[in-house]
């Protein structure tokens, strides 16, 4: 006999195994689960093999078999294979099997299973192809419906794949980039500040929580020359470690190597980002260890980054990554290595295994204690920020707005998805009036409710399955058009918006979504006719409870369109004023360009030159009136700051003395039309050896001299004390929306500056300038490229194309918003005549007038309309308010808005009942009557 | 909506046909269908427990064989299983068209030359 302890552990397992057996069905356990048991104890004699093995191999064996019988019930089930198809085989009569006593229950139960998943698996079958059937039966109908909701589905797919690359996509070709955060530097006043090298260097070497795994970057314009072309492209000035932090091997030849970290001025080596390296170099893999010109000097190309991989800054797509080392070769006239006060950095840390952001926050607030220790004079107010890569987006600072905006879209393409939804739910309806007979005829037959529900919602589902990869095809051609969108800007923008996996399941969920919001309300509605009048035939006249269903709908429906007019109403009106806001300068015929003599290796003696004779070549074009040069262009999102001390004002505790400045010429304020308010422009005597001079705008004066003559009073900045010698109107410097801010020029001259953009007034249209001013700049140097070389408004347009953008989108969306509801009121009201016929006719054949027809069906529609403009204009009063941060300069309860919306969808909703009024009216009684 | 016609030849596996050629000699318990069919198989089929009794039930309920239970030597109580008519019936008509297709192999084979591999 087997000893003791292993029989103790046989029985054990055997428990496990008895587990085991629950998977398979009753009738098997009854019959033959203590066969199986047995024999696999058999098995398990402890003399035969390892008891585990044998234990895990039995186990295996019982789960696999039990999920197989289950297989096989099924099977049985759908392929119908029973005794009976044997017996058909071999063409004998079905003896009655001789079981045992106790058999008999066990097919009982067999047969009940059976019953019950043939019930299953045949209502599934019978659904969906009657669905088929009805889908084919009705193509007009089916059109209808699909089309409807391919619209609302694919608006959504694609919308919602825009905000899926801006605020949810991981970053691509980068390892692991939930481990990455960005870190950004606290000032009073201030969030989000960029940061300087020497702070990106300490938090680098001290904050243990990265383990040294921290990149800085930042953009560089820089002047390319290869193969013959002469361009300034945006590159991307990385840290040493960039590639390894991000876990981004390049393709082809390397990264940068950590002696690349050191030595600044000594590795003039690039890397291609891959989709400017397919561009500018046809994907030439020997591009590697070439040498090409960046900024008139020779630098070699190492590496070509990996496919699909494009830094840490979504939808923005380097075309190349230079050391952060080599600063100065790629800014020159600055030396911003060494200088603390300069931030301008972007930093990104990845955190070390094991850290929480918790602990790196710990870890961040204890290095900037140490930091105010070192450096008392940077360090004395302010602090580190630090967000985790999921919640970076864009940059922090306009996240909300990001939000915001996605939030808004998102809710407006929703909106319209569930007018088409209602749409369809109507021509569902519709056809369940007609079905009604059907429905009566199976209720009475004995078919459960439920059961027709499930019918109709199969169909719906059907519907919307159809709809969702209609949609999906809708979503992908205009996420194709919108992949093929430049904008007018420096920066390399890449949308590279696709329908990903995250899409696919929005889609997915949506459309079940909708098939149940569309199909419920018909389904339950259907399955519950009056049976009698229903088998009557009488169904079609005047369904009250039906009906009502229908007005509400339509109602809804109106209102939803109405709260969407309204709303992309409010935001059109709002950009509509932003663009005609007083910008304080003359944006027509005016023509930008911009030089850089920095970057081709000119010093500032010969800058100078290079400027005074650009100046006059372009003043002397034909069809020139004025030409001015600045740093900055206005409204382009670009600012500077320096801080002032007046003397004799005492800033508040929380005040920023902080003023923003740009860097212009002699001629820029005429160049520009912005007329002097005191004083007198800058001139040629304001130049380096002149007493130092600046000009401020009206809000400054306002703000610390208010109601003051200030010509000739003193300013303090930039380690110099500056008298005013002009003042000018306060005007709009970063964006349309800011409040009045005050602002100051400073002359070229005294503060100096290599890159500069020329403002050339023009006497007609300013673009058949460009050449010109092209030529005029390559007879002085013909290796300078020529930057941005386009008209103001064009650069205004960039900095409103997102708005732009917006508004076109929402007007849109708005209009096909109206289109949907005024199908939906159209075929209601038509559909309300066609099932009127017989009343109509016996209203006609008493006598009604034409007119009175026509009237009682328009009075009829109207009515549902008026209720629901009402109804839409309340909820639109809603929503303005939660619009107010988001429209510019328009009340949100804006009367153009709020009367000319609801006008015009009334004119349209009027159109949508006038055509089956009409159709009412010239009802012939005779055939009306006999219809019946 | 019956789809299938009586010519169908439904399917029938070589190990369920095994079964029913076993319990063709009289009943049998599990674990003497596993040895049995071992040893006319020379060792090639040779089932799992859980492979067999899946087997066993799938037969059980197209009605081709029923458990019939049984002393034994030892104090368990096994179940043997007996081959129905219709199984009876099934069986002959699948040995007969496994006979012709083997027949119709074999008579192809002898026709021709014996091939050099």
């Amino acid at each position: 006999m087997t000893p003791q302890p292993a029989r103790r552990r046989a029985a054990r397992l055997g428990f496990s195994h008895r587990l085991l057996l629950r998977l398979y069905p009753k009738q098997f356990r009854d019959s033959y689960g203590q066969d199986l048991l047995w024999q696999l104890e058999d098995m398990r004699d402890p003399g035969r093999a390892n008891p585990i093995g044998l234990w895990f191999r039995g186990s295996w064996d019982l789960a696999r078999s039990a999920l197989g019988v289950r297989a096989d019930s099924v099977r049985n089930c759908l392929f119908r294979t029973d005794q009976r198809l044997w017996a058909r085989v071999t063409a004998g009569n079905i003896a009655a099997p001789n079981r045992g006593p106790n058999q008999s229950n066990v097919e009982m139960n067999m047969s009940a299973q059976r019953t019950r998943l043939q019930t299953v698996f045949g209502n599934l079958r019978h659904d969906l192809s009657f669905a088929i059937r009805m889908l084919l039966k009705n193509p007009m109908f089916t059109a209808a419906a699909v089309l409807t909701l391919a619209l609302g589905i694919g608006l959504n797919a694609a919308v919602f794949s825009a905000v899926n690359a801006m605020l949810f996509r991981p970053l691509p070709g980068v390892v692991n980039d939930g481990e990455l955060v960005h870190l950004y530097r606290d000032w009073p006043g201030m969030s989000w500040g960029s940061n300087s090298i020497p702070h990106y260097q300490d938090i680098r070497d001290r904050v243990e929580a990265f383990d040294g795994q921290v990149l800085a970057w930042t953009f560089a314009p820089v002047s390319l020359s290869a193969d013959g072309v002469n361009e300034r492209i945006m590159a991307n000035m990385v840290s040493a470690n960039y590639f390894d932090v991000l876990g981004a091997a390049p393709i082809l030849g390397r990264g940068f190597l950590p002696n690349e970290a050191n030595d600044p001025g000594a590795h003039r080596v690039i890397v291609l980002g891959h989709s400017f390296w397919q561009g500018r170099f046809g994907g030439d893999p020997s591009v590697v260890g070439r040498t090409v010109t960046l900024n008139g000097q020779s630098w070699m190309v190492v590496g070509v980054a990996k496919e699909g991989f494009k830094g840490t800054m979504p939808m923005i797509d380097p075309p190349m990554y230079v050391p952060l080392m080599m600063q100065r070769e790629l800014i020159p006239g600055y030396d911003l290595i060494v200088a603390r006060g300069n931030n301008w950095m972007n930093v990104v840390g990845r955190l070390a295994p094991g850290v929480t952001t918790d602990l790196c926050r710990q870890h961040l607030d204890a290095t900037v204690l140490q930091l105010r220790d070192d450096h008392p004079d940077h360090y004395d107010n302010n602090g580190i920020s630090m967000v985790p890569q999921a919640e970076a987006g864009l940059h922090p600072m306009i996240r909300s707005a990001q939000v915001g905006m996605s939030a808004l879209t998102m809710v407006v393409v929703a909106f319209l998805l569930m007018i088409a939804c209602i749409n369809v739910a109507n021509l569902f309806l519709a056809r369940a009036g007609e079905r009604r007979k059907e429905m009566g005829i199976r209720l009475s037959l004995g078919a459960k409710r439920s059961r027709i529900i499930t019918q109709l919602l199969t169909e719906s589902l059907l519907f919307a399955t159809i709809a969702c990869a209609a949609g999906l095809i809708l979503a992908y051609w205009a996420v194709g058009f919108a992949n093929t969108l430049t904008l007018p800007m420096d920066f390399p923008v890449d949308f590279d918006l696709t329908l990903d996996r995250n899409v696919l399941l929005f889609s997915a969920a949506l459309s079940v979504l909708t098939g149940i919001l569309f199909g419920l309300a018909p389904a339950l509605q259907a399955s519950r006719p009056d049976t009698v009048t229903s088998l009557k035939g009488e169904a079609s006249r005047e369904p009250g409870g039906k009906h009502r269903l229908v007005r509400t709908l339509v109602v809804l429906q109106t209102a939803l369109s109405i709260v969407l007019l309204i709303s992309s109403g409010l935001f059109l009106r709002g950009l509509q004023s932003a663009t005609n806001v007083d910008k304080g300068f003359d944006e027509n015929n005016l023509l930008l360009a911009s030089v850089d003599p920095g970057l081709q290796g000119y010093d500032r003696e010969r800058s100078e030159v290079f400027y005074r004779e650009l100046t006059a070549g372009l003043s002397a074009l034909p069809g020139v009136k004025a030409v001015g040069f600045a740093r900055m262009v206005p409204l382009t999102l670009n600012s500077s700051d320096q801080g002032v001390g007046i003397p004799g004002y005492e800033p508040g505790p929380d005040e920023s003395m902080s003023i923003r400045y740009n860097i212009v010429t002699s001629g820029y304020f005429v160049a520009m039309g912005i007329p002097m308010l005191s004083g007198r422009p800058f001139l040629d005597m304001d130049d380096r050896d002149g007493a130092p001079v600046l000009i401020v705008n009206q809000q400054f004066v306002n703000r610390f001299w208010p109601g003051e003559d200030v010509v000739g009073r003193i300013v303090r900045t930039g380690g110099e004390e500056r008298e005013i010698v002009g003042v000018v109107p306060t005007g709009k410097y970063f964006s349309l929306g800011e409040e009045p801010s005050a602002f100051m020029y400073l002359p070229q001259s005294q503060d100096w500056s290599y890159p500069m953009t020329a403002h050339v007034r023009t006497t007609g249209d300013p673009n058949e300038l460009a050449v010109s001013v092209r030529r005029e700049v390559q007879r002085l140097d013909a290796s300078m490229p020529v930057a941005d070389l386009r008209t103001m408004t064009n650069t205004l347009g960039v900095s409103l194309f997102p708005a732009r953008l917006g508004g076109a989108a929402l007007g849109i969306f708005g209009i096909l918003g109206m289109i949907l509801a005024a199908v939906g009121i159209y075929s209601v009201m038509a559909y309300s005549v066609s099932q009127r016929t017989h009343e109509i006719g016996i209203r006609v054949a008493l006598g009604a007038a034409t007119g009175a027809v026509v009237g009682m069906v328009i009075k009829k529609g109207m009515t549902m309309v008026g209720v629901g403009v009402v109804l839409g204009a309340g909820l639109a009063l809603g929503a303005g308010n939660l619009m107010q941060g988001m429209i510019y300069g328009v009340s949100a309860i804006d009367p153009i808005t709020f009367l000319g919306v609801p006008s015009v969808l009334c004119t349209v909703a009027l159109l949508a009942t006038y055509l089956p009024a009409r159709r009412a009216a010239s009802i012939d009684p005779m055939k009306a009557l006999r219809a019946e | 909506m019956a789809r299938h016609s009586t010519t169908k030849r439904p399917p029938l596996k070589p190990v369920e046909f095994l079964v029913l050629a076993i319990l063709e000699n009289g009943p049998l318990h599990g674990y003497g269908i596993v040895q049995e069919m071992s040893s006319r198989t020379e060792g090639r089929i040779s089932p799992r427990p859980g492979d067999l009794y899946r087997i066993l039930y799938r037969l059980d309920q197209w009605g081709l064989l029923v458990p019939d239970d049984r002393e034994t030597a030892d104090e368990r109580r096994r179940s043997y299983y007996r081959l129905t008519d219709l199984g009876g019936r099934v069986l002959l008509s699948e040995a007969e068209f496994l006979a012709k297709m083997a027949e119709d192999t074999l008579a192809k084979r002898t026709d021709r030359p014996a091939e050099v591999v």
